[in-house]
C-alpha cells in the first residue's frame, strides 16, 4: 500500500529574499496514520502544508498523495485531501451552508446537502446553517473551516494549527471529533503548537526546525529520547533553609522559599520516597518529561 | 441592481445632455443622427468597463480576503477556472450592454445593416477586455493598481476612440494616432452594425480586434496556469 503523504528531497526557496524554508525534506506518513508535525515559528510546517495544498510552488523534490505524484496529478490529488489552513478566511458574502455547498462544487458534488447537515451537526454548527460567515465566533469560523476541508470526504486531512486561539472546551471536542474521523481511517496531518495535542493525539511525531527534520520517531519515544526520568516538587509548610543532605543525590534545587524540586529516574523512587520519609512536605508534584522539554531542546536551544 | 441600473442612468444623462440639449447644434453625421451615431460607442463603454471590472474586481477582492490559496488548492482545472471568470465577465458585460441598447430604443431606432457585425464585435470586445481584467486582477497587489489601468488607460482610450465624435476630424498626427486605439476599431464595428457607416474598413477592424483578443486571451491563461502572482 503507498504512502498517504510521501515527500522525497523537497527544497523550497523564496526568490526575493533568498530563505531556504524546505531543505532536502523527506518524510512518509502511512495512510491510516495520525501525525503530528511540530516546530517554531518560521520552522517551515506551513510552507510544507502550502506546497501540498497548492497556494505555494516547491522549487524542487517530490511529493506523493496516495501514490500520485502533485505535479502528474494535480487536480486528483487536490481532490484526495482536505486542508484547514491556519488563517481564518471566509467570502463574507455567502452563510455557513452556502460556503459548503460552493465547496461541494468545486469537487464535483452536486448533491451534498445530506453530508453538510451531519457534519454541521458534528461539529455544532446546525444553529448557524444560514448564518452569514461574519456572524460567526472566532471558535465556529475554526470549525467552519474544518467542515469545508471534510466536505467532499477527503482521505488525508491536514490541519495547520486547527486550535489556535480556540477555548479548552471547544479544543478537547474537536480532538474528540479528529480521534474518531482516523478511527475511520482517515489520514491526518496535524501541525500545532500545543505540545499536549501531539501528545494525546498522535503515534508520531516529527520536529521541524530551519527546514529541516531534526525529530522523527513515535511520540512516546521521542518523550523518552531525552532519557527517561520523573521531576518531583515537594511543597513545605516552613521555610526551607539548606536542602538536606540526602536529598542531593537527587539533584535537589530549591525553588522557592518553601519548594524543592528533585529530579531522578523511575527506577529510584523508593529511595526518594524513603529519603522524604523525615521531612513531611504538605504536597508533592510529579511530572514526567514531556514533549515540550525534546522541542525546546531540538528547537529553541539549537536556533542560540 | 447597481451594475445593471448605474450604467442605464449614466446612458439616460448622456442622452439628455448630447441627445436633446446639444443635437440640435450637431449636424448629421453621414447621413444619420447623433444619437445613432453615438449609441453604439455607449454600448461599447458598457461592455468595456463591466467585463474589465468584474475578473479584475474579482481576484483582488479574493487577495483582500485570503482567499487566492482557496483558489489554488481546489481541484478544478485551469481551463476551468479561467472560463469560469470570463464567462462570468462577458455575461456581466452583455447583460449591461443589452439595457444600454434597450435605455437607447426608447429614443433612438437603428437601420441595423448587420446583426452578426453586431454580435461578433461585442463578444470580441466583452472578451478582450475580460481577458485584459483578468490579466490585471492577477498583477495587481491591490485595488489602486486596477483602477489605475482603468482611469489612465481605458478611460482615455474610450473617449479618445470616437464614442462623441468621427474619429475622422481628428487633426493630423492625433488622427493617424487614433488608428492606433483598439477602440476606435471596437466602435467603429459596432457603429457599421447598427447604421452602415464606417470610418475604417470593417475587415481591418476586425483583423486587429480578432488578434488582440487572442493575445490577449493568450497571456492571460499563461498567467493564471503557471500562477504568476498567485501562488508563492
Amino acid at each position: 500500500m503507498s504512502h498517504a503523504i510521501s515527500i522525497k528531497n523537497l527544497h523550497k526557496i523564496y526568490d526575493k529574499k533568498g530563505t531556504h524554508a524546505l531543505k532536502d525534506f523527506s518524510l512518509e506518513i502511512n495512510q491510516g496514520e495520525f501525525f503530528a508535525l511540530l516546530g517554531p515559528n518560521g520552522g517551515g510546517k506551513s510552507t510544507l502544508i502550502n506546497i501540498i495544498a497548492g497556494p505555494t510552488k516547491k522549487t524542487s523534490g517530490t511529493i506523493k498523495i496516495c501514490g500520485l505524484d502533485i505535479d502528474t496529478h494535480r487536480e486528483e490529488t487536490k481532490s484526495i485531501i482536505g486542508v484547514v489552513p491556519q488563517e481564518v478566511s471566509f467570502d463574507s458574502f455567502f452563510n455557513v451552508n452556502e460556503v459548503l455547498t460552493f465547496c461541494s462544487g468545486y469537487y464535483g458534488l452536486k448533491k451534498n446537502q445530506l453530508y453538510i447537515d451531519e457534519i454541521l451537526e458534528k461539529l455544532n454548527l446546525h444553529d448557524k446553517k444560514y448564518a452569514n460567515t461574519r456572524a460567526l465566533s472566532g471558535g465556529m469560523k475554526r470549525r467552519l473551516l474544518i467542515a469545508k476541508a471534510l466536505v467532499h470526504k477527503p482521505k488525508v486531512l491536514i490541519l495547520d494549527e486547527p486550535t489556535a486561539g480556540v477555548d479548552v472546551e471547544l479544543r478537547h471536542n474537536l480532538w474528540t471529533y479528529m480521534r474518531e474521523l482516523n478511527k475511520e481511517g482517515l489520514t491526518i496531518l496535524l501541525t500545532t503548537h500545543y505540545l499536549e495535542e501531539a501528545e494525546s493525539l498522535c503515534k508520531r511525531t516529527a520536529i521541524i526546525n530551519k527546514g529541516q527534520i531534526v525529530a522523527l520517531d513515535e511520540t512516546k519515544k521521542l518523550i523518552k529520547s531525552l532519557g527517561n526520568y520523573k521531576e518531583m516538587t515537594l511543597n513545605f509548610k516552613d521555610k526551607i533553609g539548606k536542602i538536606p543532605a540526602h536529598l542531593e543525590p537527587f539533584k535537589a534545587k530549591k525553588i522557592s522559599d518553601y519548594d524543592i524540586s528533585l529530579t531522578f529516574e523511575p527506577k529510584d523512587l523508593n529511595k526518594v520516597l524513603n529519603a522524604l520519609k523525615d521531612l513531611n512536605p504538605i504536597d508533592i508534584e510529579l511530572q514526567s518529561q514531556d514533549l515540550e522539554d525534546v522541542f525546546i531542546q531540538l528547537t529553541y536551544r539549537n536556533n542560540g | 441592481m447597481q451594475t445593471i441600473f448605474a450604467p442605464v442612468i449614466n446612458n439616460l444623462l448622456y442622452f439628455a445632455v448630447f441627445g436633446f440639449s446639444l443635437h440640435r447644434a450637431i449636424p448629421d453625421i453621414q447621413g444619420i443622427t447623433y444619437l445613432q451615431f453615438m449609441v453604439p460607442g455607449l454600448i461599447i463603454m458598457g461592455l468595456v468597463n463591466n467585463a474589465y471590472q468584474n475578473p479584475s474586481s474579482s481576484i483582488i477582492l479574493m487577495k483582500y480576503q485570503g482567499l487566492i490559496s482557496d483558489l489554488m488548492s481546489i481541484p478544478l482545472k485551469s481551463y476551468e477556472i479561467f472560463i469560469a471568470f470570463i464567462s462570468a465577465a462577458v455575461i456581466r458585460s452583455f447583460i449591461v450592454g443589452g439595457v444600454t441598447l434597450l435605455t437607447a430604443l426608447f429614443f433612438v431606432s437603428f437601420p441595423y445593416t448587420s446583426i452578426t457585425v453586431i454580435l461578433v464585435a461585442s463578444m470580441l470586445v466583452a472578451l478582450f477586455f475580460s481577458f485584459l481584467g483578468l490579466f490585471v486582477g492577477i498583477w495587481a497587489k491591490e485595488f489602486d493598481n486596477q483602477a489605475f489601468i482603468q482611469t489612465f488607460v481605458i478611460m482615455p482610450l474610450t473617449f479618445l476612440g470616437g464614442v462623441f465624435y468621427p474619429v475622422g476630424s481628428l487633426p493630423g498626427v492625433i488622427g493617424t494616432a487614433a488608428k492606433f486605439d483598439p477602440i476606435v476599431h471596437m466602435i467603429n464595428l459596432l457603429r457599421y452594425g447598427f447604421t452602415g457607416i464606417q470610418e475604417i474598413s470593417i475587415w481591418l477592424s476586425l483583423g486587429i480586434l480578432g488578434g488582440m483578443t487572442l493575445f490577449m486571451g493568450i497571456i492571460s491563461f499563461i498567467a493564471l496556469r503557471r500562477g504568476w502572482k498567485l501562488q508563492n
